[in-house]
């Protein structure tokens, strides 16, 4: 695996930084052209992946650095068109990275596709039916699907759910291993596999087959802790720092409106991955917004915390990503920017991404913490600078405010304004 | 409730050379995308086994049954896999039809091992794996030619033949091909049907082995289609081997009706799969392949839709 850190890359040009991808990824011309945006996705090519096609659409695509997980280095290809996204990752990752990086995991590729099933007058006893019938059940489901028991995955377990008023249904989990693809295809087969034994075997009617977003049987984890010294910066500690961080984190626990926010830049940073490795972003989304209501709330996903010195932050939620399948063998970009981020297991990728989701978070509560701290300071440097100037206590709040605004604290300038005041 | 060990395994379909294949000539055979699957869960009266889809349910106590051959396979893949503890229950299931050459006893026998490997904390796969399915199939059929449960456990498709040594060599395919698979019941055993050829054969030698020579050809050519994913072509070829097998006298009234309503329905092409008298026959389906199941339907046939080479 390559160093992660590529010191002053921001610095080069496009064929220093091509030049750069070749020697440590060796990428070959043909990979190289595939990231140029008029040698990607072909218009033919697209036109086999979506109805009326018209053309492509570029997105830039960078290199989030300097990310040590479980000790070892990725270099993480991220397309997004939003500025100071990979930035933040970059930042964030480089400060960890000193001490001990970012721990990561991730559970079994485990999907959960469903099985309504309605028009049933006993519920009970056709959920008893079902769970009677498991190996069954399952037989039948990995009979649609012989490939994936030969790599290893495959139906595992069942569950029956029982839904009473307003809308009275039994609905079926297949719970199915899809190792290392999302598993989305599969798993629908799957569901339209067992469909006609369930009805057999409850006397129902099934209505939709179909795979759940909240992909909470697999979920993954990351954390990192950093000395608070660490964060200290030009004008502000470390200790600062944290308990800004943390008091943004307690905002996004508590309201429901702040932390739609700040999971959404925790997304930045797992969207631009997920869409750089050719991942459904939009079911990581779904996935990620409906296990932070899990409890009945919309909260956080992410949670931070200071204890012995030092900042702490873990991150869970469901990350149903692949590494094989998808729209990886269509687009030549995508296969270019998998080879960069070196990873095959699905497992592996969904720990990375949710480090890289952590680390986003963490770089935009830094700066939103940071940036309050730097106008607290700002604000009371203004005031002693109005003092100075000579302005009375009833005029300081006034000056300093019209001097934060200008954006020049300087003695000078107080005086301008306060002869501005001064009738 | 815990997780149960479970195992899969698709079935088969011949594409080209079968017949011909006893005389010397290549054979491809390729793996289907639907097949077999087992699960094991714990059974203190076990061990047990149970296929709902083919009405069987099997003690291994049970003495002088119709399913002996059954349960001594079960037995024999209970060994190979080195089941200790047999107070288990195996449920096998799918939609793979016993018995008309879509190599339902070899997906038995791998998608089974399959789940008692891991029932038993040891994964059979590759050579062990072929090994243990070998020895089932020869209880089930005493010399079974292996190439049924050597593409069912390698998966994808390969290339058959038989000479001073059984070959099986991989046949790269650009992409799976889509295609359906029909049936209707055997009128005749394997045995019944390749000894008939062999009457023919010997009345008419220098005749029948231009007919093997021409199957030898198709095959050839098919596996260029193959690499290349020309469908169009496969299907010409698969129409092209089933008129020789047509020759070779191992068609019935159900395998030329089927062909034809596939055919008629708009698959690519369509030929009989297997030893023939009945039985399977595949069609190659680009397009439509909706439309071509239910034509077999309403002809009275049953018929799924299904993608072949898939898997490794």
């Amino acid at each position: 695996m390559s160093d992660s850190r590529i010191p002053g890359f921001y610095t080069l040009g496009r064929a220093a930084r091509h030049a750069e991808l070749k020697a440590r990824f060796a990428l070959t011309d043909d990979e190289l052209a595939a990231l140029d945006g008029a040698h990607g996705l072909d218009f033919a090519r697209a036109d086999k992946m979506v109805e009326n096609c018209i053309g492509v659409l570029g997105v830039p695509v960078g290199l989030g650095l300097n990310l040590t997980v479980n000790g070892q280095d990725y270099t993480v290809p991220m397309a997004v068109e939003e500025p100071s996204i990979i930035a933040a990752v970059s930042h964030i990752a480089k400060l960890v990275r000193p001490h001990g990086g970012f721990t990561a995991d991730a559970d079994d590729g485990l999907m959960i596709t469903q099985v309504q099933v309605c028009d049933l007058p006993d519920l009970q006893r056709a959920a008893q039916a079902l769970r009677d019938a498991r190996p069954h059940l399952l037989a039948r489901a990995n009979a649609t699907q012989p490939n994936m028991a030969a790599r290893g995955g495959g139906a595992v377990d069942i569950e029956v759910r029982i839904f009473e008023a307003p809308h009275p249904m039994l609905v079926l989990h297949l719970l199915v291993d899809c190792v290392d693809a999302m598993g989305a295809n599969a798993v629908n087969s799957m569901a339209e596999g067992v469909a006609p034994l369930v009805e057999d075997l409850t006397g129902g009617r099934v209505y939709l087959r179909i795979l759940s977003n909240l992909a909470d049987r697999r979920l993954a984890r990351a954390s990192f802790r950093v000395p608070e010294k660490a964060l200290a910066g030009k004008g502000y500690t470390g200790a600062e720092v944290a308990e800004g961080m943390v008091q943004a984190w307690r905002f996004a626990d508590v309201d429901p409106y702040r932390a739609a926010t700040h999971n959404k830049g925790i997304m930045n940073g797992i969207d631009a991955v997920a869409v750089a490795t050719g991942n459904d972003w939009r079911g990581v989304e779904a996935g990620a917004h409906a296990y932070a209501a899990r409890d009945g709330r919309y909260t956080s996903l992410t949670r931070f915390w200071r204890a012995e010195g030092h900042l702490h932050g873990r991150i869970e939620l469901p990350m149903a990503v692949g590494t094989v399948g998808g729209s990886t063998k269509v687009h030549p970009t995508i296969r270019v920017l998998r080879k960069i981020l070196g990873i095959e297991r699905a497992t592996e990728l969904a720990a990375v991404m949710a480090a890289v989701g952590l680390a986003q978070n963490a770089g935009a509560i830094k700066a939103l913490a940071t940036e309050g701290i730097q106008r607290g300071h700002m604000t009371l440097h203004a005031r002693q600078v109005a003092l100075a100037a000579g302005a009375e206590e009833h005029q300081v709040d006034e000056v300093a405010r019209r001097l934060v605004q200008a954006g020049e604290i300087r003695e000078a300038a107080a005086r301008a304004v306060l002869a501005e005041l001064e009738p | 409730m815990s997780r149960a060990a479970t195992g899969a395994a698709p079935g088969k379909v011949i594409l080209f050379g079968e017949h011909a294949v006893v005389y010397g000539r290549p054979a491809v055979a390729a793996s289907l995308a639907t097949g077999l699957g087992a699960t094991v869960t714990p059974f203190p009266g076990g061990p047990e086994l149970e296929v709902p889809g083919w009405d069987l349910h099997v003690r291994l106590d049970q003495k002088g049954s119709r399913f002996d051959a059954i349960a001594r396979g079960f037995a024999t893949a209970l060994d190979a896999a080195g089941v200790q503890d047999r107070a288990l229950k195996v449920t096998v299931d799918g939609e793979l039809p016993p018995g008309v050459g879509l190599g339902s006893s070899a997906a038995f026998a791998v998608a089974v091992l399959r789940a008692l490997g891991e029932w038993n904390h040891a994964p059979l796969t590759g050579e062990p794996l072929l090994a243990a399915a070998h020895a089932v199939e020869t209880v089930f059929h005493g010399t079974p030619s292996g190439l049924d449960h050597t593409v069912i456990a390698t998966g994808g498709c390969l290339r058959f033949e038989r000479g001073a040594q059984t070959t099986f060599t991989p046949v790269p395919l650009a992409r799976p091909v889509p295609a359906v698979v029909a049936w209707a019941p055997r009128k005749g055993s394997t045995r019944q049907a390749v000894a008939g050829l062999r009457v023919r054969h010997e009345a008419l030698p220098a005749h029948f082995d231009r007919v093997f020579d021409a199957i030898g050809a198709v095959t050839e050519a098919g596996l260029q289609a193959l690499a290349s994913g020309d469908f169009d072509r496969l299907g010409q070829l698969f129409d092209l081997n089933h008129g020789l097998l047509n020759a070779c006298g191992v068609s019935n009234v159900d395998n030329e009706r089927m062909v034809a309503v596939a055919r008629e329905a708009g698959a690519a092409g369509a030929k009989l799969t297997g030893a023939g008298l009945g039985g399977a026959v595949v069609a190659v389906t680009p397009l439509g392949a909706d439309r071509v199941v239910e034509a077999l339907q309403r002809a009275g046939y049953k018929a799924f839709q299904t993608r072949l080479g898939t898997g490794r």
